[in-house]
């Protein structure tokens, strides 16, 4: 029913016209933020016995972590492999104040490409996990074409509002 | 889905090496700007031009090798069947499945033809709004029509017969006008085991439907639930069938195909270096000329066509605004998404034969109406030289007049769109539209 291409998740960083029309459309704030605010960490997780690790490909979990905009929570966005155009994605929000875990958070999610002026493919939803504080899982999150794109998220909770933005590369 | 042999570990890492340069430039700000262009410039001689390993893998994520013969689909079970392929196949192209007797699916998706009319819009029983796309790899689409309203073949096969301007009939004619002929009657039974009973079929009134007029709906409504349900079941297994035939169109490999095979075949050799030298000849079948190279350049760079025509569809099946809706009369998916989360035949109702993890494009599916206004279904590339005119409204005659649409878009302040701000001058269309045509 639906086409998935693992390759094109990689590929696009080959992309530089639609970075530099991000660049010409003005978002500043997303370069500055991708710079100041947020950490891409790669880590790898499971790597299968020698002989397998090539077949298989390696099974990478990628975080990226930021602070809110009014410095009210920590958000740690978490997906088990680095995002990639065409599939559903496999993420989660770790939500932490002051390193405590924020259960009962009412979290809404948004997002899209600054540079293309289009919001997220989809309507992704936010769903607590259970027996995880603080965690909570992203239902539905795709991203449709290559490129830089930006992924917030609107909290409310311990009795303040608040924004998680995330801005990476897909 | 389709695992890919090329996504080697090696490719791996080697990518995420060229990424992160990219990133770098990208986070290290817009005052670079200079340096991007210049290393274009730099490649713009097309006799030139050297694909790097991270292109080399972009490119062969587009090709065909990559497409399965066939785009599964879970909502219907019988996708596969050879006696639903026959049927449909039958049912395609007959007739009589029309008020006038004269409209079948083939008058307007001409076999002949590329499964198209090549009409601008399409015409039958009456004139419609939008242009016949081609049929070719249907199977394979996620949304069906230009506004994705449909979210399976089967699904869709169903709209055509019951639309006014169309075939024109009632889903209780289509039932009656396929079962009354022995042998569609015969290869029903076979292939979905029940029949509704004949007393059952003389008892259905033929006017009743759902989705028209007053009269129509009020007879509808008399209808028992249980008659309306097994009216909808024989209607969706009539789509089921018609979708299975669909199956069976498939995209030529084509001359674009052919180049990223010889692509394959030089890196196999030491030089992975292509250069004119170790090219085929210029009109060898899978050699490409300068022309359609830089096309080939300018699609995946500066034109940033990929970044909506990717994937061996060259679609990236989403929704897309490139400034072609027209307010007030035809603003594309803001029209129809609301409504799909509530249509009886989409992949969460009960004629879909799909388990509910399976419906997750719907299910997670965009529908603010604000937002996707004037957006539409990002049609394939393949093929597009032989599927003219263009657009959802075929406004376009030409692949010319099509890519001269994206040349200068218009100020995002004026008109809201997605087209990456670029200009293409008369040389880069013209490239552009060379490369197309080896799609
Ligand atoms: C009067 C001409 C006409 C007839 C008859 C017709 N179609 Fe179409 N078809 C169209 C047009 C026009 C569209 C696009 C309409 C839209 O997007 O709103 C379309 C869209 C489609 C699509 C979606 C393709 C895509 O890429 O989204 C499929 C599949 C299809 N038709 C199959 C059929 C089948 C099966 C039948 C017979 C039951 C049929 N059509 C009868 C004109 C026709
Ligand atoms: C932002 C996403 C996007 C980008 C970038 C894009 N397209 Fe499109 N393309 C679309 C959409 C959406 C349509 C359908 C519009 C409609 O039906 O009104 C389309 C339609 C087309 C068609 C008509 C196909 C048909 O069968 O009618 C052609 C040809 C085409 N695009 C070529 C290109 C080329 C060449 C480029 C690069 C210069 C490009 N596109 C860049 C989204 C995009």
């Amino acid at each position: 029913m639906l086409l998935q291409n693992k390759l094109l998740t990689i590929s696009l960083c080959i992309f530089m016209p639609s970075l530099m029309t991000a660049c010409q459309s003005g978002s500043p704030e997303s370069t500055q933020s991708a710079k100041e605010t947020s950490e891409i960490a790669v880590t790898d997780k499971v790597i299968a016995s020698s002989s397998d690790s090539v077949k298989q490909g390696t099974a990478q979990a990628w975080t990226i972590s930021t602070k809110s905009k009014n410095n009210h929570f920590d958000g740690i966005l978490e997906c088990q492999q680095a995002p990639s155009v065409g599939d559903f994605q496999n993420c989660q929000l770790q939500l932490s104040q002051s390193e405590n875990p924020v259960d009962d958070a009412s979290l809404a999610i948004d997002g899209g490409m600054k540079a293309h002026g289009h919001g997220l493919p989809t309507q992704p939803k936010m769903l607590a996990v259970e027996g995880q504080a603080g965690v909570y899982k992203i239902d539905g999150l795709k991203f449709s074409m290559p490129g830089a794109w930006t992924v917030g998220f609107l909290i409310k909770a311990n009795g303040v509002n608040d924004q998680l933005i995330f801005d990476f590369i897909v | 889905m389709n695992t890919n042999p090329i996504t080697s570990h090696f490719q791996w890492s080697l990518l995420k090496c060229f990424c992160s340069c990219v990133i770098a430039v990208f986070i290290s700000g817009c005052d670079q700007e200079p340096q991007d262009s210049q290393m274009l410039q730099k490649n713009v001689k097309a006799d030139q031009i050297v694909w790097s390993d991270a292109e080399k893998v972009l490119l062969q994520s587009l090709s065909i090798r990559n497409l399965p013969g066939v785009g599964l689909d879970s909502s219907n079970r019988y996708q596969l069947n050879p006696d639903a392929i026959k049927l449909g196949k039958q049912l395609f192209f007959d007739t009589k499945l029309s008020s006038t007797g004269t409209i079948s699916c083939a008058s307007c998706h001409q076999p002949d033809n590329q499964f198209i009319d090549g009409k601008r819009v399409a015409l039958a029983v009456g004139e419609g709004t939008r242009n016949t796309p081609s049929l070719l790899g249907a199977s394979h689409q996620q949304w069906f029509f230009w506004d994705g309203r449909k979210d399976s073949a089967w699904s869709q096969a169903l709209e055509p017969l019951e639309n006014p301007v169309e075939h024109n009939l009632t889903r209780i004619e289509v039932i009656k006008k396929v079962l009354v002929n022995p042998e569609y009657k015969n290869s029903y039974r076979q292939i979905f085991t029940e029949l509704p009973s004949q007393q059952a079929l003389d008892s259905w009134p033929s006017a009743a439907k759902p989705n028209g007029d007053l009269a129509s709906l009020k007879l509808w409504k008399s209808l028992p639930i249980e008659s309306r349900k097994e009216i909808n079941r024989v209607f969706s297994n009539i789509g089921k069938s018609l979708a299975a035939y669909e199956t069976t169109l498939k995209f030529p490999v084509s001359r674009f195909d052919g180049y990223l095979d010889s692509l394959k075949t030089t890196e196999l050799g030491s030089a992975s270096v292509d250069t004119p030298n170790n090219e085929p000849s210029k009109h060898a079948v899978s050699g490409f000329t300068d022309n359609e190279k830089a096309g080939l350049q300018l699609f995946i760079g500066k034109a940033a066509c990929v970044s909506c025509h990717h994937s061996p569809l060259l679609s990236s099946q989403h929704f897309q605004n490139v400034a072609t809706g027209i307010p007030g009369k035809d603003t594309g998916r803001a029209m129809v998404a609301e409504a799909q989360r509530w249509d009886v035949f989409n992949c969460l109702g009960e004629y879909s034969d799909a388990p509910k993890d399976d419906c997750k494009d719907l299910t997670f599916m965009k529908n603010n109406r604000h937002e996707l206004s004037g957006s539409f279904k990002v049609p394939s590339l393949r093929n597009v030289i032989n599927t003219a005119p263009y657009m959802h409204d075929g406004r376009y005659q030409s692949l010319a007049e099509a890519v001269k649409h994206y040349a200068n878009p218009p100020d995002t302040k004026l008109i809201e769109h997605h087209m990456p701000m670029i200009t293409l001058d008369e040389r880069e269309q013209k490239r552009l539209v060379d490369f197309l045509k080896t799609l």
